[in-house]
């Protein structure tokens, strides 16, 4: 038989069962050079459901804690997207949230390596869909508010990972981004050309215009005129939420005196 | 006898050094020599049963069970009664000069013989065994020997001394006179082998030819007909890549449904959001809107309240001072306030000088009165006293 072709960018992948706990057992050795490798088997073995089990039940999320503070930014970004794939299946989320691996999640945010924050903003958007990942990242609100307010042109992929998140966490409570000025900072990404990131930015403020709060602060901060205009972009999900923002601004008395000010 | 003792000595620094191999040997040689040379004695008879135990000694006392096992040392007895003894041939043990007390279970070192210490080099010719004793046995040994020495000195007879002018000299008597120095003769024989010349290319070998020729041609069609083989084996290939394929398909199918569901679930709750904004919104304007009812209507309340207390209050003075005038300028009236200036001056000067003249003039009758009243008391009173004497003296004078 034809010996089987090794990439040099993958580890060799035991057979059966033994697969996902040799492949973890390499990694306890905390070889440099060889992680890297393990984890790229180990991300291709990943979308197969029962390895995804098998690495559920057999305790293995614990010991991606080191990997995800080790030197090597492709470790990290690996690791991340070991991650997000886990985050695929209701089990590994279940898992990812019940262990402690969120607060080093938290710090990777700051990272240096953008693939690396993409990953994490990935994994963090996969755990925000679910109602009780939404409420273990209510806490990591404020932070992601504030890398929002830092967030440079160039990011547009994180930059929407990280609204969509937001969305999702808002739906849930929006009175922690509220009380982060949440409003004021949507505003000025509002402006943003591209249709994603509008796309989204409306998502999170029809999220934050439900309380009272959220609407009297839309009409404060100058937000509607530009949701007007936003109500003549070409994308259809733009539209959609800016409308939907509108509609729950004008619950409130103020809400229809301002726009019909502004419409004439 | 003395061979005897060689051999035992020789037996003794074997046993000394852990061999007891050789010490074996040696003493069962002891063991043929004596009974080669004796009859059955006693002294035959503990060396049998010497070399009898010998056979049961614990031949491991620094030894493992391992190489007893595995490299048996045979000891045997011939039918002729010579003692043969056969071990497989076993390197020499590493062990350091000064040993230590049973080392366990070493693995077996074997080191290079020609870099082990205890064998002899160089010429075997004229070298001393080297006698192993312990420090104390020694001091004791040289003793002894000094000792013995001694005597022997003493005990040999010597020749007389030289006469004088004379001089002994050792001089050989033998036949041959041999020469006696303590340099050995040795020739140095050196061998060295050719430089190496350059090997030649071996000639490629090629076999005679032997045999029968055959030749033989695969036909097309022959071996398979490649469309009927391939057919199953394509069908696996492709019908495993649909059935692979159709599952991811149903698998984005089923994702694409469930994201369409929560759209239409937000769109749902988005709009019953709305409502219940809308009707929160309503619910508070309303609340709202009674709480204001509620207060205007209690500010109302109140004024009237106050209104109505205000009337009655101003009700109740008016009525309370109704009557204060008229009774102010009665009073004031009784009081004589309002005056007539020509009644008041004719009350106030004339009437008062009016009735003080007049109380002169009466009070001036009075006076003429009360004089005229005491003068007739007085006289009166004379009178009385008068009489009253008049009485007294009538009375005394008449008995």
């Amino acid at each position: 038989m034809a010996a089987a072709v090794q990439d040099p960018n993958r580890a060799a992948v035991a057979f059966g069962r033994q697969a996902v706990p040799q492949l973890f057992e390499q990694l306890q050795q905390r070889d440099a050079s060889c992680s890297l490798r393990v984890l790229t088997s180990l991300c291709d073995l990943v979308h197969e459901p029962e390895r995804l089990y098998q690495i559920v039940t057999g305790g293995f999320i614990a010991q991606l804690q080191d990997l995800l503070k080790d030197e090597d930014p492709s470790v990290r970004t690996k690791t991340c997207e070991l991650l997000h794939l886990l985050t695929s299946h209701s089990i590994g989320r279940l898992a990812l949230l019940s262990s402690s691996l969120l607060p080093p999640l938290s710090v990777l945010l700051d990272d240096s390596s953008s693939s690396c924050r993409r990953n994490v903003h990935l994994v963090l958007n996969g755990l925000a869909q679910m109602p009780a990942g939404a409420q273990a990242l209510l806490m990591l609100v404020p932070k992601l508010m504030l890398k929002l307010r830092q967030m440079e042109e160039e990011q547009e992929e994180e930059e929407v990972l990280l609204l969509s998140t937001l969305s999702s966490c808002s739906r849930l409570d929006p009175l922690p981004a509220l009380a982060s000025d949440g409003v004021p900072v949507l505003g000025h990404t509002l402006s943003h050309c591209s249709p994603n990131i509008c796309r989204e930015a409306t998502e999170v403020l029809m999220a934050l215009s439900v309380p009272e709060d959220g609407k009297r602060q839309v009409c404060e901060e100058q937000v509607l005129p530009v949701l007007m205009d936003l109500l003549q972009n070409g994308d259809l999900q733009v539209q959609t939420n800016a409308a939907g923002v509108i509609m729950n601004t004008v619950i409130i008395t103020t809400g229809p005196s301002s726009c019909l000010v502004l419409l004439r | 006898m003395s061979r005897l003792s060689v051999l035992i000595s020789h037996s003794l620094v074997a046993l000394n050094g852990h061999d007891v191999g050789s010490a074996l040997f040696y003493f069962l040689e002891t063991v043929a020599t004596t009974v080669e040379h004796l009859t059955a004695s006693k002294q035959t008879s503990y060396l049998l049963r010497i070399s009898a135990n010998l056979n049961w000694i614990p031949v491991n006392k620094s030894w493992d069970g391992f190489r007893t096992m595995a490299l048996p040392s045979y000891n045997l007895r011939d039918p002729n009664g010579m003692y043969t003894f056969s071990s497989r041939p076993r390197p020499v043990e590493i062990r350091s000069k000064y040993r230590e007390p049973a080392p366990e279970q070493t693995q077996r070192q074997y080191g290079n013989i020609m870099y082990d210490r205890r064998v002899v080099r160089g010429n075997t010719f004229a070298q001393h065994p080297i006698p192993r004793v312990h420090p104390a046995k020694q001091q004791a040994f040289k003793r002894r020997s000094i000792a013995r020495r001694q005597a022997r000195v003493h005990l040999r007879t010597k020749s007389p001394e030289a006469l004088q002018g004379r001089q002994h000299v050792d001089v050989q008597t033998e036949l041959y006179l041999e020469e006696l120095s303590n340099v050995i003769e040795a020739t140095d024989i050196e061998c060295q082998t050719d430089e190496f010349l350059d090997k030649p290319a071996t000639p490629l070998f090629i076999p005679a030819k032997s045999g029968v020729d055959v030749g033989t041609q695969i036909e097309e069609g022959e071996l398979f007909d490649f469309d009927l083989e391939v057919q199953p084996v394509l069908e696996v290939l492709v019908g495993k890549t649909i059935e692979q394929s159709l599952l991811e398909v149903m698998e984005e199918e089923e994702l694409a449904c469930l994201r369409t569901q929560q759209r239409v679930f937000q769109e749902l709750r988005n709009n019953e959001l709305a409502e219940v904004q809308r009707l929160q919104e309503q619910d508070r304007r309303r609340r709202e809107e009674k709480e204001l009812r509620v207060a205007q209507q209690k500010e109302a309340l109140k004024k009237e309240r106050e209104t109505a207390e205000k009337i009655a209050a101003q009700a109740f003075s008016q009525q309370y001072l109704a009557g204060l005038l008229p009774s102010v300028f009665t009073s004031l009236r009784n009081h004589g306030y309002f005056y007539d200036p020509v009644e008041k001056d004719i009350e106030v000067n004339f009437l008062p000088w009016l009735m003080a003249e007049v109380n002169d003039q009466l009070k001036k009758r009075f006076v003429a009165r009360e004089l005229l009243d005491i003068i007739i008391y007085e006289a009166s009173q004379k009178r009385l006293e008068e009489f009253n004497r008049l009485e007294t003296r009538q009375d005394s004078s008449d008995p």
